[in-house]
């Protein structure tokens, strides 16, 4: 808290009685009997001061001093070294509001009151006088401080995103109407079920437009919500969000598509944890507003991948360990970003950190997700309908049955021996009854005895042959001339040869009385041992016993060790026992720890943030998000807020969240006019905005490709990265049809009526005119069918569903697999990311006018055209496509002319029957 | 702009019905109090879940020492386990030495009651009031309007220069038995002064010539507020600055007051309740006339004074009484028919006339077709 403002004054302040004190005082204390006398006021501010300073106001030449419970009135002397009391009084109303409003509090060395000028010490000082201090009159509270500039720009950029969010989510409802599907029953159905969400088929009362994907809710019951896994004609299959209680489907209703308000909900959410500021990554903020990157530390390259990686790969790599905040990684089409993040991730989760993987597709999560060794922890969550056959083995659901199997059968033969350990066991407890092992001391000490005994045995029964030898001498000498004198001595002897017989005997009997003690422990211990062996083979199923020997300190361990181990066992058997019990339980029950002890987990942008997915109360240490230059600021938000650190992989020079003519479009169609700023967050990923604006340190190109051609891939790199892609592809021949990896089918050649485009009124999104050209199908068919004829992957590729549709429609019916024509015929849109050994390109468009529409977007063009790995045939009317109106188009395609020109071929379209019909004789 | 406050003259009504009270003025004031943040340390029993439980009992009771042996015991994976131990340990339940793992007392406590206890530090705002620098009971957490300055318009601030916050006021909170009553639980431990600020209380004091001698209506309670009537009545710092105020001369004020609104044949006189009363004619009440028919009874405060409006004719007052009865029903106030009768008792004992009884409120309901009192009726009935 703001308090008063504090003043310390180096010398004591004095006070003296002023003029007219004695009076006032004796009006005031006659009043307020509780007032002091000025001396014990003035001793009172003395503590005052030392505790939190003395509260003095101001009002003119007056300054009140306060003490506790009064207030004394004083004016400076002349000379400003002392205070005339000219009042004391007690402390009002009037004054707490003077308090409150400007107080400064004083702090002396000295509080001094003397009666007499006289006796003032010098170099006292007093307050200069200050202007009056006034009650304020404001009677509303005073605003408090306003955001700083910093969170004012927070603010705005935050709300922009809201903005952008509500705008995407527009373009997306106006894509898909509402719809009400009648049905007139419901079946259960036999679906693969991972988890316990439910699978019904609806019968509905009519086909419905819906398709798989989509999500649909109940109309009676909208909490019950789930996405169409199947559309068989009328019947349509749905896996709900969650556990569904069946009665509570009605058998006849409707089904309603739901309006998909779980992205914009998750971007929001994301959003306010950047504006509230409880982004795990908190430079986050500071990054994307104020675009302020903190310095990048010098890489640790120590670090290896366990792959190779080329130069370009290893140097992200590395940096990539060490950014502090975020690090941006540009890789052109066939750069190896997949590799550069499967390393990066193998790197960062030996580390011991958590890493989220995220992207805008599922496909691009699973590229990594598959090529993760199986020793990391890895978590996939999304829609199981949509993940590669691959990964899902990584769902929770599969993860959980999994690890609860294992678990089950890991511990199947350790239950079994434990088992009987669960209650005491007769033979066992009577063993430990029995087993008493000696005490190793106390045999010692018997062994030690029994060695003495036997010593004094030895002792005694030297003494008595000594003796005896000694009669023996005396004897001899009985026969000379002192035998008489000898005589007695060998009698006295004989005497000691009896004491001495008589100790050795009874030294004879203690020995043995020691032996048979030292034997009494030893077979005691002999029992004790063999009981130990025993129960030591017995306990050798669940544990590992400790070895016993024959001797009392081994046998005594394994007692006490015995003693100790049983119980546990008992203990074990109970655990390992609750354990199975809880694991035959639904696995369900495990997925809260396995997300949580997760090393990687995969997952959409939008699924970090979906409720169902459990991933709420996980924090990541690093983020890697691949595609991220295809990814709204707002979705690519939702990974970053979660993790410590990001990387980002992607490329701006390919497609963008929303391209231009779309959002535009949108913005014509709902008649909001031109919105600079609007366009510009929709149709700028997150990527490129921080790309754009990072120090070098922070950003790196990936700048070796290994998919296309030379031919093509030079054409891209000086069209696209300014020269900086070098192409590392061992030259390839290309498909026999023609001669090169590059290959321009020229329309022109054919009369304007049988190449010209044709329009189809509100075919495309928004109701923007699409076109077919009937010509460009024709020759794309034959392409397509002579290459499938050589068994080569194909990829056609065209900017209008009206072209899209009239191709499909050939194919179908000439190769008869739709789902080969489905996985390779589309727009640009769909091959983001993906490759082919052939890619054909129709441009479409032909006119008189240079109207090129959709192809005004170049990065289109790039992403069509670096799809190839063996041959690029692209097909068009050159002389509509090079005068386009469109000036930078006109100028990409007019180089792409000469390029082909000089590093490939040009063909005029009649020339394909011709060659196609020759392949065909030649057998190729 | 909102009131901070409920009106000064309920505070008079509820002074003025005390028993011997005799209120002699009012004042509106703000009392100074410590708004301190205090940190707080909380066990969160939460429910076990599957590895965590496990692993914890395996350490406790199986004598599996080492991640490794958890994993042989348990059957699961290595890794896994190393994460679930480091969850373990980061939440405070497992000590960790080189490889071997031992179970904390929090740990063992968790494992002995079934529940995974989670230490949390929670953070809270304790109210002391800085006048006595005691806290402020569990009553003042709710209905008060804490304000942050010391200026409100027709409120008088009392400050207070002293100390800052001492700590040992919280230390002597946490170590009071019946500090859950002053909005400190016993679950919330090892409580530690984080911050504080200034904050000022509305209430109205209304000065009388009982014991105690001020009144404190806070928004804290419906009636008095006892707590801070005790602060008030033993602080020195209230009772100088209230007791130097002058007294007002009520008299004239209420005279200048009756002129300005052209009543001057009334002259303000004391009833035998000791209040001042303004005795107007009956045709000073009711639709179009000075004041409205309910005013009979009621108090007007006015610059540290107030009176009463009184009629002499009980038909009037027994008219207000019906109109009275009628508002409060209308407001949706009275919930009970115990507290319907009170309020009627009170209403009688105000104005001087019988206690109306519910059934007479029903047909003054009815009489007026007052559709919201009579629903309110059936509602208590």
């Amino acid at each position: 808290m703001t308090g008063p403002e504090t003043i310390r004054l180096a010398r004591p302040v004095v006070f003296v009685p002023g003029r007219n004190l004695a009076e006032q005082m004796m009006k005031a204390r006659a009043e307020h009997a509780h007032l002091p006398t000025p001396q014990a006021a003035v001793h009172e501010l003395g503590s005052l001061s030392s505790a939190s300073g003395v509260p003095v106001t101001f009002d003119g030449q007056w300054q009140n001093v306060y003490a506790h419970r009064c207030v004394l009135g004083v004016r400076r002397s002349r000379q400003g070294d002392v205070y005339y009391v000219e009042r004391i009084g007690p402390i009002t109303l009037r004054h707490h509001r003077e308090l409150a409003a400007g107080a400064v509090l004083v702090s002396a060395p000295g509080w001094w009151w003397r009666d007499t000028l006289g006796t003032v010490p010098a170099g006292c000082v007093t307050l200069e006088p200050r202007p009056r201090t006034r009650p304020r009159t404001t009677t509303t509270p005073a605003p408090g401080p306003g955001p700083g500039p910093a969170e004012t720009a927070l603010r705005t950029f935050c709300a922009a995103l809201d903005e952008t969010i509500e705008a995407a989510r527009q373009i997306e409802a106006a894509t898909a109407g509402a719809a009400f599907l009648p049905y007139l029953a419901v079946s259960s159905t036999a679906a693969t079920r991972t988890t316990t969400a439910g699978v019904y088929a609806f019968h509905l009362a009519r086909p419905g437009q819906v398709g798989p994907g989509a999500w649909v809710e109940l109309r009676a019951a909208p909490d019950l919500r789930g996405r169409v896994v199947r559309l068989d004609g009328a019947v349509l299959t749905v896996r709900f969000a969650n556990a569904v209680d069946r009665r509570r489907i009605a058998d006849q209703g409707e089904l309603v598509l739901s309006a998909n308000t779980v992205i914009p909900n998750v971007q929001s959410r994301a959003v306010r944890a950047l504006r509230d500021g409880t982004s795990r990554n908190p430079a986050l903020a500071r990054i994307l507003v104020d675009g302020a990157f903190a310095p990048l530390s010098p890489p640790d390259r120590r670090a290896r991948p366990a792959e190779d990686l080329d130069t370009d790969q290893l140097e992200a790599f590395h940096r990539a360990l060490s950014a502090p905040e975020i690090l941006l990684v540009q890789g052109p089409p066939g750069t190896g970003k997949t590799r550069t993040i499967v390393e990066l991730t193998r790197a960062l989760v030996a580390r011991g950190e958590r890493v989220l993987v995220a992207s805008h597709t599922h496909r691009a999560v699973d590229n990594v997700i598959e090529r993760l060794p199986e020793s990391v922890r890895v978590l996939r969550v999304g829609d199981e309908s949509k993940l590669s056959a691959q990964v899902r083995q990584y769902t929770i659901g599969a993860l959980a049955s999994r690890v609860q199997q294992q678990i089950l059968d890991l511990t199947v033969a350790r239950a079994q021996h434990l088992a009987p350990w669960s209650s005491p066991i007769p033979a066992v407890e009577a063993a430990l009854a029995r087993l008493t092992p000696p005490d190793p001391g106390r045999l010692a000490l018997a062994e030690q005895a029994e060695q003495h005994a036997r010593h004094a045995v030895d002792v005694r029964l030297a003494e008595v042959r000594r003796c005896e030898e000694r009669v023996l001498q005396a004897t001899a000498r009985k026969r000379g001339l002192l035998g008489f004198v000898f005589g007695l001595v060998a009698d006295h002897r004989g005497a000691a040869v009896n004491r001495a017989r008589a100790t050795a005997g009874s030294a004879t009997a203690e020995h043995r009385a020691a032996l048979d003690a030292v034997a009494a422990l030893r077979t005691e211990l002999d029992r004790c041992h063999e009981i130990a062996v025993r129960l030591r083979a017995r306990v050798a199923s669940v544990t590992r016993p400790p070895e016993v020997e024959r001797t009392a300190a081994s046998v005594a361990a394994f007692d006490a060790w015995i003693r100790r181990a049983v119980p546990m066992f008992r203990a074990r058997a109970e655990l390992i026992g609750d354990w199975r019990a809880q694991l035959a339980q639904p696995s369900d029950q495990l997925h809260p720890e396995l997300v949580r002890y997760a090393e990687v987990v995969g997952s959409t942008c939008i699924g970090v943030g979906v409720g169902r997915n459990l991933l709420a109360d996980l924090d990541f240490d690093v983020a890697i998000v691949d595609e991220a230059g295809q990814i709204p600021l707002a979705t690519t938000l939702v990974p970053l807020v979660r993790a410590r650190r990001a990387v980002l992989v992607g490329d701006h020079r390919q497609l963008p969240p929303l391209v231009d003519d779309d959002v535009r479009a949108w913005l014509r169609h709902t008649a909001k006019g031109e919105s600079g700023a609007l366009v510009e967050l929709l149709s700028t990923s997150g990527f490129e905005r921080l790309i754009t604006t990072a120090p070098d340190s922070h950003r790196i190109l990936l700048g070796r490709q290994r998919r296309m051609p030379k031919e093509i891939g030079d054409f891209v790199s000086d069209q696209f990265y300014g020269g900086r892609l070098s192409t590392a592809t061992p030259r390839r021949r290309p498909p026999a049809l023609f001669d090169h990896p590059l290959v321009l089918l020229n329309t022109a050649d054919a009369r304007p009526t049988l190449r010209a485009e044709r329009r189809w009124e509100g075919n495309e999104t928004f109701q923007v005119p699409g076109y077919d050209n009937p010509l460009e199908a024709d020759l794309i068919v034959d392409l397509v069918q002579h290459y499938e004829r050589c068994g080569r992957e194909w990829a056609v590729i065209v900017p209008y569903r009206a072209q899209i549709q009239r191709i499909r429609t050939r194919l179908e019916s000439l190769l008869g697999d739709r789902s080969l024509v489905d996985a390779n015929l589309g727009s640009v849109d769909a091959f983001q990311g993906g490759e082919r050994d052939v890619v054909v390109y129709g441009f479409t468009r032909s006119n008189p006018r240079g109207d090129i529409g959709f192809l005004s977007e170049l990065r289109r063009l790039n992403v069509a055209i670096s799809r190839s790995k063996e041959q690029l045939v692209l097909v068009g009317d050159v002389d509509t496509l090079g005068n386009a109106r469109h000036p930078e188009f006109r100028a990409l395609f007019r180089a792409l002319v000469d390029h082909a020109g000089r590093h490939g071929q040009v063909l005029r379209s009649g020339e394909l029957r011709a060659l196609i019909a020759e392949a065909l004789r030649s057998g190729v | 702009m909102t009131e901070i406050l409920y009106p000064a003259y309920r505070a008079v009504e509820v002074a003025a019905g005390v028993p011997g009270a005799r209120p002699l003025r009012l004042l509106s004031m703000l009392l100074p109090v410590w708004r301190v943040e205090v940190a707080t340390t909380v066990r969160e029993a939460q429910p076990y879940e599957v590895f965590d439980r496990f692993l914890a009992r395996g350490i406790d009771q199986a004598g599996l020492d080492t991640p490794a042996s958890l994993a042989l015991f348990f059957g699961v994976e290595a890794s896994l386990v190393e994460r679930a131990v480091g969850f373990l340990t980061t939440i405070g339940h497992v000590a960790r030495t080189d490889d071997t793992v031992s179970l904390t007392a929090l740990g063992r406590q968790s494992v002995r009651d079934g529940c995974r206890y989670v230490i949390k530090e929670d953070r809270t705002i304790l109210y002391f009031d800085r006048l006595s620098g005691g806290p402020l009971p569990q009553s003042h957490y709710t209905g008060i309007n804490y304000q942050p300055h010391q200026e409100q318009r027709g409120f008088r601030g009392l400050t207070s220069m002293g100390p800052p916050f001492q700590a040992k006021a919280l230390d002597a909170l946490v170590g009071r038995r019946d500090r859950a009553a002053f909005n400190l639980p016993d679950g919330l431990t090892d409580a530690r002064l984080e911050s504080f600020d200034m904050r000022w209380i509305p209430v109205h004091v209304v000065e009388t010539r009982s014991d105690p001698r001020y009144f404190v209506f806070s928004g804290a309670t419906a009636g008095r507020d006892r707590h801070l009537e005790r602060v008030c009545n033993a602080s020195p710092v209230f009772l100088d600055a209230l007791g130097a105020e002058p007294a007002p001369d009520h008299e004239q004020i209420w005279r200048n007051w009756l002129d300005s609104r052209g009543l001057h044949s009334v002259r303000p006189e004391y009833a035998a309740s000791g209040v001042l009363r303004a005795v107007l004619p009956p045709e000073s009440f009711g639709p179009g006339a000075v004041f409205r028919a309910h005013r009979p009874g009621t108090f007007e405060p006015y610059q540290q004074s107030f009176l009463q409006l009184w009629c002499a004719d009980e038909r009037i007052r027994t008219r207000a009484a019906a109109e009275r009865a009628l508002m409060m029903l209308r407001s949706g106030a009275v919930r009970t028919a115990q507290d319907l009768d009170e309020r009627l008792h009170h209403l009688g004992v105000q104005l001087e006339v019988r206690t109306p009884s519910p059934n007479q409120v029903w047909n003054w309901a009815a009489e007026r077709d007052d559709q919201v009192a009579l629903s309110a009726l059936e509602q208590i009935f």
